[in-house]
């Protein structure tokens, strides 16, 4: 390799290590080694000056809207079947003041802001251990009375006011969140809509467990594991605590 | 086929490995952080519907680029932005960087963004993609030779700008040289 050839690579691929190229660089006496360095500079501050800070959160915001984006596609699908049925058409409307009572309502929307909060957590896949479920639920002074199942998250999160345990169960392909909200009284099991997400409220305990998901049908697995896991959990001591 | 627990764990793995290095590229590219954050989410969106045809794990980030430059090329080409308006914003980007280093990157920053794009793209595919002049090449659907003519050209229009032509070594540039 000639000095010419050496200097045109080094403009073009300053980082290259093929053989011949580091070889011409250590053998020339022609000012081809101070021309390396001085390529290296540059090639130094070229890098530093493209290394921009990434926003905070990105790879969490991505996460979130694949699962928003599957989410919003199977829905369609599902509209697409009940729109052949005059009939969903007379449950739709019959439904809507409800779901406007629903949108109202404080847990609804706590929950699903939170789950954009941790939207990480939807992606989770493998399965959480039964001490990871007892000690994030003795953190907030319940003992499970079972292990609920297919659980791939748990944490206790403050959400709003509250004291909750955030779980996510996997469900076939749809992750499930769950949110226990501690002495928060709910009178009754219903179902709502928020921001794109279906949802359900449901008396368990001394608490209430919220559920959200892309849609309802694995909501009832999800509340039958949680309900006999909590169902008149009794609350610890404080000294087992 | 991918089970669905496997096919969302490798696409969570995916998004936390290359999702800092999309934005740069995609920012540099377009030149505006919301676009970029857009371009990237979109990115990630097809690739998330395709990832059953990514079979080499070491390929996802230049398979990612390849995505994100198509979709950059559809959505966004017809909105290039004018460079002027670039550097205002450019200049005022030096958060989370070192104090000392900022000077030296604000200058480096608005000598990138005067390149023409046919200069800038394949010197952020090289050095923020890792490509080759070969597989830059195969992207950009021209010779190795003309790619790296295109490099040698964007790296010696920006010792030019940074160095000021007066200050360069006359014999070099009358020959083209670094």
């Amino acid at each position: 390799m000639d000095c010419l050839e050496f200097r045109r690579r080094l403009a073009a691929e300053p980082r290259g290590r093929e053989a011949d190229f580091i070889a011409h660089r250590d053998s020339c006496h022609a000012g081809c080694t101070e021309a390396w360095w001085r390529a290296q500079r540059l090639e130094k501050r070229i890098e530093s000056a493209l290394s921009i800070e990434t926003p905070s959160n990105l790879a969490e915001r991505i996460v979130l809207a694949q699962a928003t984006r599957t989410r919003v596609r199977r829905r369609r699908a599902w509209f697409g079947l009940a729109a052949a049925a005059s009939l969903a058409i007379a449950v739709g409307v019959g439904t809507f003041g409800w779901q406007r009572q629903a949108s109202a309502d404080p847990l609804p929307a706590l929950g699903v802001a939170h789950l954009h909060h941790e939207a990480f957590a939807l992606a989770m896949t493998r399965p959480v251990s039964a001490a990871d479920l007892r000690e994030n639920f003795a953190a907030r002074g319940l003992t499970l009375r079972a292990m609920p199942a297919d659980a791939v998250f748990v944490r206790d999160c403050d959400i709003g006011p509250y004291r909750t345990v955030h779980l996510v169960f996997r469900i076939g392909d749809e992750p499930v969140t769950a949110l226990y909200f501690l002495d928060r009284k709910t009178a009754r099991v219903r179902d709502f809509k928020h921001a794109g997400w279906q949802g359900r409220e449901v008396p368990i305990a001394r608490g209430t467990l919220l559920l959200l998901g892309a849609d309802a049908h694995a909501f009832a697995q999800v509340q039958r594991s949680m309900d006999d896991a909590l169902r008149a959990a009794p609350q610890q001591a404080l000294g087992e605590l | 086929m991918l089970n669905v627990s496997a096919r969302q764990h490798q696409f969570d793995m995916l998004v936390r490995a290359h999702a800092s290095d999309l934005y740069r590229f995609a920012y540099w590219l377009c030149g505006e952080d919301a676009r970029a954050q857009d371009l990237v989410q979109e990115t990630f969106l097809r690739a998330w519907r395709a990832l059953d045809s990514l079979r080499d794990g070491a390929a996802a980030k230049p398979w990612l680029l390849t995505i994100l430059r198509r979709e950059h090329a559809r959505a966004f080409e017809r909105k290039r932005l004018d460079l002027g308006e670039l550097d205002e914003g450019i200049a005022d980007d030096a958060s989370g960087i070192d104090p000392e280093r900022a000077g030296s990157d604000a200058q480096v920053r608005a000598a990138i963004l005067q390149l023409e794009p046919k200069y800038r793209e394949p010197l952020l595919m090289q050095v923020l993609g890792g490509f080759s002049c070969e597989e830059i090449a195969a992207e950009l659907h021209c010779k190795p030779g003309a790619v790296m003519t295109q490099l040698f050209r964007a790296r010696q229009k920006l010792r030019a700008l940074l160095e000021g032509d007066e200050g360069m070594n006359q014999k070099e540039a009358s020959h083209g040289l670094p």
